[in-house]
């Protein structure tokens, strides 16, 4: 076959090797700062402590089960509302793709959601709903839910009419259009919305444990921070932010393996 | 045989489907079993609605199409589609492309592997079973469209410019294999194309449609011996013919691209009423 496309793949895998190094390269320096500059005096101890010290400090309080009742509240919170966010967002993005009215409608609100000054609701949320995990849950799931809607639909809408045609074309029935065509067609769309919507309820989680709460890791940062207990807040802020990372790899795992793109 | 009757199609347009467009206006074709024929004419006058139409995607406001005197309402498994943008589903392997119509008409796993292994190897992509279409060219995505159609075994095939994104090198390469496939299929071939080259290159007749509402401006009969290879596009009655069917377009064309241009200010006014 002589349509010269070896060569167009090597001088892509090269470039993508060099975006790789680069990547690799910014990591590197970005923990070695973390780790040299409190250790060199660059930045004082009091602000930033060597990154060596916080997985240290991490370490020892899990071992020690002391963030365990943070760890199981802040979990639950987020989990909780990412499950609720992809139950109720996915289902209901699909219906604004399907009922062009609806969206039509909705649009303009969506479009302002991220406008408004969610945590602002905090209080009422707390009357209505009491303290505990209730509001949390309800702030996360509100923060995360839209996102997860919007990428649905707009995803679903994307999908170019070729695929469609073709499904139309080999006579499949609703069902097999939707689950063999629409459905594997929107997964880079849809995982889009789920990583963004994971991060969301992520941050509606740490935050209302900020604002108000009595445990949970959010609660935690803002508590040690009070207390000038720095290698504590770190540490809960280090497993924040791999929970965060770690959330989003498996997410990429699921999808390269429901759309098996090529894996180079 | 193919046989279209009469027919139109007319698309409503906008919410309250006022305003309507006349795509296709009494289109009247018999086309013989094996037979190649080419379509050409400018952009917008409705080549591929009468394809939609033939396929059964979309219903004829007049007219009617029959294959063997038994009419096509609907998607009809004797007609196959090539489409010309990226048709091929990139969350899927190559063979899982080609087997993918049989799958999802419940063909045995081990019959659907045999069908699809012996497609790709018709259509020349043997040893790419595995690949993702992403990894692939625009060519060899177009081979995977032809064999997921071809695998079904249709007696129609409607390719709507489905070498429209490649270069012109890999167009005639592929357009040869189309020949022989073709050749080796039996299968009757309904072929849109911007082409002319490409049309008399391939085609026992060639219709050039005129531009919006779409109809039959001639049917052009192609002559040329077969096979026709790189020499035959160099001889007179190649050029003889290639420049009949330019003239037949140019006019069409000049009115085709005057319509675009009037249809955009009209589509502006439209917006603002
Ligand atoms: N679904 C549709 N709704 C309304 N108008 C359409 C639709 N599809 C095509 N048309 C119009 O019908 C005419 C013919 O379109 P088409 O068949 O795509 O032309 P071609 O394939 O020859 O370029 C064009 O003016 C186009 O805008
Ligand atoms: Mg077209």
């Amino acid at each position: 076959m002589s349509e010269g496309t070896l060569d167009g793949a090597t001088a892509g895998l090269s470039r993508t090797t060099k975006v790789r190094a680069v990547q690799a390269a910014v990591l590197v320096s970005l923990v070695v700062s973390v780790e040299v500059g409190p250790r060199t005096g660059v930045v004082g101890r009091t602000t930033l402590i060597p990154l060596s010290v916080m997985v240290e400090e991490l370490l020892g309080l899990l071992g020690s089960g002391q963030l365990t009742p943070h760890i199981v509240q802040t979990f639950a919170a987020v989990f909780g509302a990412f499950a609720l966010a992809v139950v109720t967002g996915v289902p209901a993005g699909i219906v604004l793709w399907r009922v062009d009215t609806l969206k039509q409608v909705l649009d303009p609100y969506l479009l302002i959601y991220y406008a408004v000054p969610f945590f602002a609701f905090y209080p009422l949320l707390i009357s209505i709903l009491g303290l505990g995990i209730a509001p949390i849950l309800a702030i996360s799931w509100g923060f995360s839910v839209v996102i997860v809607v919007t990428n649905t639909a707009s995803g679903l809408a994307q999908i170019p009419e070729a695929y469609t045609a073709a499904g139309r074309d080999m006579n499949l029935s609703r069902w097999q259009m939707l689950r063999y065509v629409y459905l594997p067609a929107s997964v880079p769309y849809v995982f889009t919305g789920l990583k963004l919507g994971f991060v969301y309820a992520l941050i509606g989680t740490i935050a209302s444990e900020f604002i108000l709460a009595e445990s949970g890791l959010g609660w935690l940062i803002s508590y040690n921070y009070n207390n000038f207990d720095v290698p504590g807040m770190y540490a809960a802020m280090l497993l924040v932010i791999s929970l965060a990372l770690a959330v989003n790899t498996v997410l990429a795992r699921v999808e390269s393996r429901l759309y098996q793109r090529a894996v180079a | 045989m193919l046989e279209l009757r009469n027919l139109s199609k007319t698309y409503g347009l906008g919410d309250d489907r006022t305003s309507t467009i006349v795509a296709l206006d009494g289109i009247d074709l018999t086309v013989e079993e094996g037979e190649f024929v080419s379509i050409i004419g400018p952009t917008g006058c409705g080549k591929s609605t009468l394809f939609e139409v033939i396929g059964g995607l979309t219903d004829a406001t007049e007219g009617r199409v029959d294959i063997d005197g038994d009419r096509v309402d609907g998607p009809d498994e004797r007609i196959g589609m090539v489409f010309q943008d990226h048709s091929t589903f990139p969350w899927l392997s190559v063979i899982e492309n080609v087997a993918f119509g049989l799958r999802m008409n419940g063909v045995s796993k081990a019959e659907r592997r045999e069908r699809a292994h012996e497609m790709i190897d018709l259509v020349g992509l043997s040893g790419f079973e595995d690949a993702s279409p992403t990894e692939l060219s625009g060519g060899m995505n177009q081979r995977v469209a032809i064999a997921r159609t071809l695998v079904m075994d249709p007696d129609i095939i409607l390719m709507d410019e489905p070498f429209g994104a490649l270069d012109e090198q890999t167009r005639l390469i592929i357009g040869n294999e189309l020949l022989r496939i073709w050749r080796e299929t039996g299968a009757t071939i309904l072929f849109v194309t911007h082409n002319i080259n490409e049309a008399v290159q391939l085609s026992d007749r060639i219709a050039v449609m005129s531009a919006r509402p779409g109809r039959f401006k001639t049917i052009v009969d192609n002559d040329i011996p077969r096979p026709r290879d790189d020499d035959t596009m160099s001889t007179e009655a190649f050029n003889d013919l290639v420049q009949r069917l330019w003239t037949e377009l140019k006019s069409e064309s000049r009115k085709g691209m005057e319509q675009q241009e009037g249809r955009t200010v009209t589509a502006g006014s439209e917006a603002d009423s």
